[in-house]
């Protein structure tokens, strides 16, 4: 039997392109799971950039590949974790 | 001050597709295109109209795989841009780089759920790497630009433009000799590679008792099969592949023990289970290859080497991830052979060999025309430079077998998507990229249909693909798994099938139907002497299953072999001592 893992709340700070699809593709990573977000803060930096910081709920192993997922994403810069 | 010229949308986009070579487009028009198709007819490309969008977008998927050049289609809106999505979550699961150009209504109609009113850059989304929409014509050339780039950059893949039909019919005032400003983009190999993760893996391949490499579709992206296969020969470290990587080794390479996964060679499943150390080179451990995750390659540390950061222990836990284009990883990374373990690596490819020999796959029996005997008969006809496209199925996977010795980019096959009707439209885009070359599309029954539309469109763009139909008058595979894993309760897999010689002959398409060897090898050597395409329809015997396998839920460890009266005694002498494995 597979081991129950905990929920942990989640918080990451993403730096991104601001483009029209960034937000959408955020979130899809976490709506594709059937999941929710906790909370969503984006806020554009400069002419080009914006900060995203978003919070959730999953189990630590659900939430790392969520992460790498996270990669993927064309308009990411750089991300980190705040949890 | 420069001239100023001006000039529509339409041909503005059109000129700069041809600016950034774009050479073959595959498309089907509809209202919100209109205007791009009323300059198509005088643009330098070529358009193949091909009968369903569907098709398009495979096509151009077949394009890209073999040029390594994005792809590119072209549809209407709504209904015409959703028949795209399919073959767009293709080349997103294959990495394939491609470009999808779509019509959309006109700006101020959109969310007025206008006729033919789709959001495409949404419902593309989760399977592109970018989806753009050209609100203005200044942005264009960026744009597209930009959506070349993104298509062939780091992991390639497919790229959105959705253009609404103002904007094609607007017009732009340009400086005279634009044109000098637009250029096919630089596509920089990556090299990022964390010097610490070179040093563990060094330290890793060095130590090694029993290294495998695993090579995957990431050597033919990134155009490394010569490195990979100096590097196997420098390192003395066997090789297996995926069924991506199928073309990176020649099939004769001592050093190459074919590919892994559910319908892989047993001695490559085994290869990975008693591995030491894995150095996985563009792959990104599909769960047809892993299985159960805890269950594979047991004794192994993985080294992973890609160009994408998002696989680093997404599946598989690596020891150390080299984060890397591989044609400069092969360039970089230093030999690891030395004379303490030059024996070691010798001791375990002998191994190795013993196991292939023991294990081979089962020899074609000419006393019955199964799809194994198809595609043996077929293979020895073939010249060494053949295109081979499948569908998905079990003839892929038999294909994916008994078709040795393919070149680089000549196997073309929906992997991770896996998806039916793939293989007939992916030849026509071969074709259409190698009009001197032999390009087979090899089908199963079932999945032809899905495509056979397309048949006209080889006429009229003389397109002179052979098309092989290997008709168990079953969903072979999933009859398959009826049978093994649902007590033989065969439901909805029966298929009354047409006549496919007189749909192919209603479509101006010569063809013939065969039921056995002699016949079969007879109308190969018809279909390749005659100019256009050709229709060839193998009757093969209905209930046959692809093995080795390995069952759902089970590991690589469990592989399913032939049992004894499956296989042929004479096959154990036929083998070669050495490494021949198809007879």
């Amino acid at each position: 039997m597979s081991e129950v893992q905990e929920l942990v709340l989640n918080k990451w700070e993403l730096l991104c392109w601001h483009t029209p699809e960034t937000i959408d593709r955020i979130m899809l990573n976490i709506r594709k799971r059937g999941m929710m977000l906790e909370s969503l803060d984006y806020k554009k930096i400069d002419a080009e950039r914006a900060i995203c910081v978003i919070t959730f709920e999953d189990t630590w192993t659900s939430a790392n590949r969520i992460f790498s997922n996270m990669q993927r994403i064309e308009d990411l810069i750089e991300i980190k974790r705040l949890d | 001050m420069a001239n100023k010229v001006k000039l529509k949308g339409a041909r503005y986009i059109i000129r700069i597709l041809e600016l950034l070579e774009f050479k073959d487009i595959f498309a089907y028009p509809g209202g919100a295109i209109l205007p791009i198709y009323d300059e198509i007819p005088y643009s330098k490309m070529r358009h193949i109209l091909v009968r369903h969008e569907q098709a398009a977008a495979f096509a151009a998927e077949g394009y890209a795989r073999v040029t390594g050049k994005p792809g590119i289609c072209l549809s209407t809106s709504g209904p015409g841009a959703t028949n795209l999505v399919t073959g767009i979550a293709d080349a997103w699961a294959d990495s394939v780089p491609m470009i999808a150009l779509t019509g959309q209504v006109m700006t101020h109609l959109i969310g007025t759920d206008a006729f033919q009113e789709t959001d495409m850059t949404g419902i593309s989304l989760p399977i592109t790497k970018k989806a753009f929409i050209i609100k203005h014509l200044k942005d264009a050339v960026k744009i597209l630009t930009e959506a070349y780039r993104i298509s062939m950059s780091g992991r390639p893949g497919p790229v959105v433009v959705d253009i609404p039909r103002d904007v094609q019919g607007a017009e732009i005032e340009l400086e005279e000799g634009w044109e000098k400003f637009v250029h096919v983009p630089t596509i920089e190999r990556l090299a990022k590679a964390d010097k610490t993760e070179v040093e563990k893996a060094i330290e890793l391949l060095t130590n090694a008792q029993k290294p495998l490499i695993i090579a995957g579709h990431g050597n033919l992206l990134s155009d490394s099969w010569k490195e990979i296969r100096e590097f196997v020969k420098k390192e003395q470290i066997p090789a297996i592949s995926t069924i991506l990587g199928i073309g990176v080794f020649d099939s004769s390479d001592p050093m190459y023990f074919s590919w892994l996964g559910m319908h892989g060679m047993k001695y490559a499943n085994d290869a990975v289970q008693e591995a030491d150390v894995i150095i996985a080179l563009g792959i990104r451990f599909d769960d047809r290859i892993t299985f159960k995750l805890d269950k594979f390659a047991p004794k192994a540390k993985v080294i992973h080497v890609d160009i994408d950061k998002s696989e680093n222990s997404k599946n598989v836990r690596t020891n150390a991830f080299i984060h890397s284009d591989l044609k400069v990883f092969y360039q970089t990374f230093p030999s690891t052979l030395n004379e303490s373990n030059k024996q070691v690596r010798a001791n375990w490819l002998n191994h190795l060999n013993t196991q292939r020999a023991k294990y081979p796959i089962k020899p074609a029996k000419n006393e019955k025309f199964d799809m194994i005997t198809a595609l043996c008969t077929l293979r020895k006809n073939l010249p060494e430079d053949v295109i081979i496209t499948t569908d998905v199925g079990q003839h892929q996977m038999w294909t994916s077998q008994y078709m040795t010795n393919i070149k680089p980019n000549h196997f073309l096959t929906s992997a991770g998507l896996g998806a039916m009707g793939f293989g007939f439209p992916a030849a026509l885009g071969a074709q259409t990229a190698w009009q001197n070359k032999e390009v087979w599309s090899i089908n199963g029954d079932g999945g032809f249909q899905m495509n056979s539309q397309e048949l006209i469109t080889l006429v009229q763009d003389n397109l002179p693909v052979k098309i092989l139909i290997l008709d168990n008058q079953y969903l072979g595979m999933v009859r398959q798994w009826q049978e093994q894993f649902y007590a033989k309760n065969y439901s909805g897999v029966d298929l009354k099938n047409p006549d496919f010689v007189k749909l192919a002959e209603a479509n101006h398409i010569k063809a013939v139907a065969v039921d056995n060897v002699e016949d079969f090898e007879l109308a190969i050597k018809q279909a390749q002497q005659h100019k256009g395409p050709f229709l060839l329809h193998a009757k093969v015997l209905k209930e046959e299953n692809v093995l080795p396998m390995v069952a759902p839920g089970t590991s690589l460890s469990e592989t399913i072999y032939y049992s004894e009266l499956d296989f042929d005694p004479r096959a154990e002498e036929k083998v070669s001592k050495s490494k021949v494995e198809v007879l």
